[in-house]
């Protein structure tokens, strides 16, 4: 039986395999490194089922662009520094000829309150609406969109995710979402929402919560009403149209 | 090892990239095992194990195969997720103690070894938490000791020695 001292290299070897256990000492390293491997509990169910499920959550491709080094940085940057510039050239063409911001504000007031089956905080009529629209998606490019957009503020690195959650949350009430003026620097997306202005209040409640901005209880100044967009009372009671400047926070 | 990790192990030799799925499926009971060791405790090792894989999945484009295989990449993940947590916990418990000096936390416990045999329970509680970690890297991870010195971030001969005292300590321990 050989008595060789055990040295930390000896061990690493002898636990590697790389050299057979030749003493008692050895052997004991050996079985204590298989009682540790064996008492050594593996993941549970709940764990494995988390973590399997992570793949089917895999962020959207915006944010896997973003993550997948400079060239994707690169993808995303020019065609928001082009629609930046797109912006910057139609808002100088159009100036501030989008109407009485007073007169948004009392129309939406309305409109809002009466979403919220509240009294309206204006003196204003009830608005008058007739026609129904051929849809909502149409109807939403038909509709003009609000001059002013209502700032968001959210948590870096979530402009994406933030943009994917409108989206869901918009579409799952039968609207749609437009983006536009996306800049890389700060991070930063104007994102026009139509809704259906019956369900409407619930959708930019949760969309106020995304982030730290004013309570959707202020947006109605912000907020196109039904009239405003042309489109008249169907079952729904119109569109409502807002646009929310999502901002990550430095 | 598991089978599957055996099968990723040689899949990442042959330099092709597997998915986050494989990887996954292959490694996390090593990273659980890993973070169970480091922690001393089962429900915070679920949390960590699973914050890992969440932010792998997000950095899993990072991953090049060709600087080495994908678990010591994943267990650094898990360490410095754990250290963080640690240090965030003991800022957290340094709050506690001003407000509160005599309330102590023992639900969260360090060394909660609970559902190992007893006798290895407390021949592991002798242990630093340095020393665990090695053990676990080395022992239940089987990772080589370059690898492990990678992931701990010191020489080789230094995870050596560390792995030799630590084993001493645990035969000692062990033996009546």
């Amino acid at each position: 039986m050989s008595h060789d001292e055990m040295t930390p290299a000896r061990l690493d070897a002898i636990l590697d395999g790389r050299e057979p256990p030749t003493d008692d000492e050895a052997r004991d390293m050996l079985a204590l490194a298989g009682a540790l491997r064996e008492a050594a509990p593996g993941a549970g169910t709940e764990l494995r089922a988390r973590v399997r499920a992570l793949p089917e959550r895999q962020p959207g491709r915006l944010r896997r662009l973003r993550d997948s080094g400079w060239r994707g940085r690169m993808l995303i940057a020019a065609p928001a520094l082009s629609a930046a510039v797109a912006v910057v050239i139609a808002v100088g063409m159009i100036g501030h000829s989008s109407g009485d911001p007073s007169t948004v504000a009392e129309n939406h007031a309305t409109s809002r309150a009466q979403t919220l089956g509240k009294t309206a905080p204006t003196t204003s009529t009830t608005p008058s609406l007739s026609a129904v629209p051929p849809s909502v998606e149409g109807a939403a490019t038909d509709a003009g969109v609000p001059a002013t957009p209502i700032t968001l503020r959210i948590a870096p690195a979530t402009l994406a995710t933030r943009i994917v959650d409108i989206r869901g949350l918009v579409t799952a009430a039968g609207g749609t979402v437009e983006l536009a003026d996306q800049r890389a620097q700060p991070p930063s997306s104007v994102v026009s929402i139509t809704l259906p202005a019956g369900r409407s209040a619930d959708v930019l409640d949760a969309i106020a919560a995304l982030g730290t901005g004013p309570r959707s209880e202020a947006w109605s100044p912000y907020l196109l009403s039904p009239s405003q967009t042309g489109a008249a009372a169907d079952a729904l009671g119109g569109l409502t149209t807002v646009r929310v400047l999502l901002t990550e926070a430095p | 090892m598991t089978v599957a990790a055996l099968a990723l192990r040689t899949h990442t030799i042959s330099s092709s990239r597997p998915t986050f799925a494989q990887a996954a499926e292959a490694h996390l009971d090593a990273v659980y095992r890993y973070l169970r060791q480091l922690t001393g405790n089962p429900h915070l090792a679920e949390d960590l194990a699973s914050e890992t894989f969440e932010r792998a999945l997000r950095v899993w484009s990072r991953y090049d195969p060709a600087r080495g295989p994908v678990l010591p990449w994943l267990i650094t993940i898990a360490r410095r997720i754990a250290l963080d947590h640690f240090r965030s916990d003991a800022r957290r418990r340094g709050r506690e103690r001003r407000v509160a000096a005599a309330r102590v936390d023992m639900s969260r416990a360090p060394d909660d070894h609970g559902d190992l045999p007893p006798q290895m329970a407390a021949a592991l509680a002798t242990l630093t938490q340095a020393e665990r970690e090695v053990v676990a890297l080395r022992v239940l991870l089987d990772l080589d000791g370059s690898e492990a010195a990678a992931v701990l971030g010191i020489t080789p001969s230094a995870c050596s020695t560390q792995l030799h005292r630590a084993m001493t300590k645990l035969r000692n321990a062990l033996t009546p």
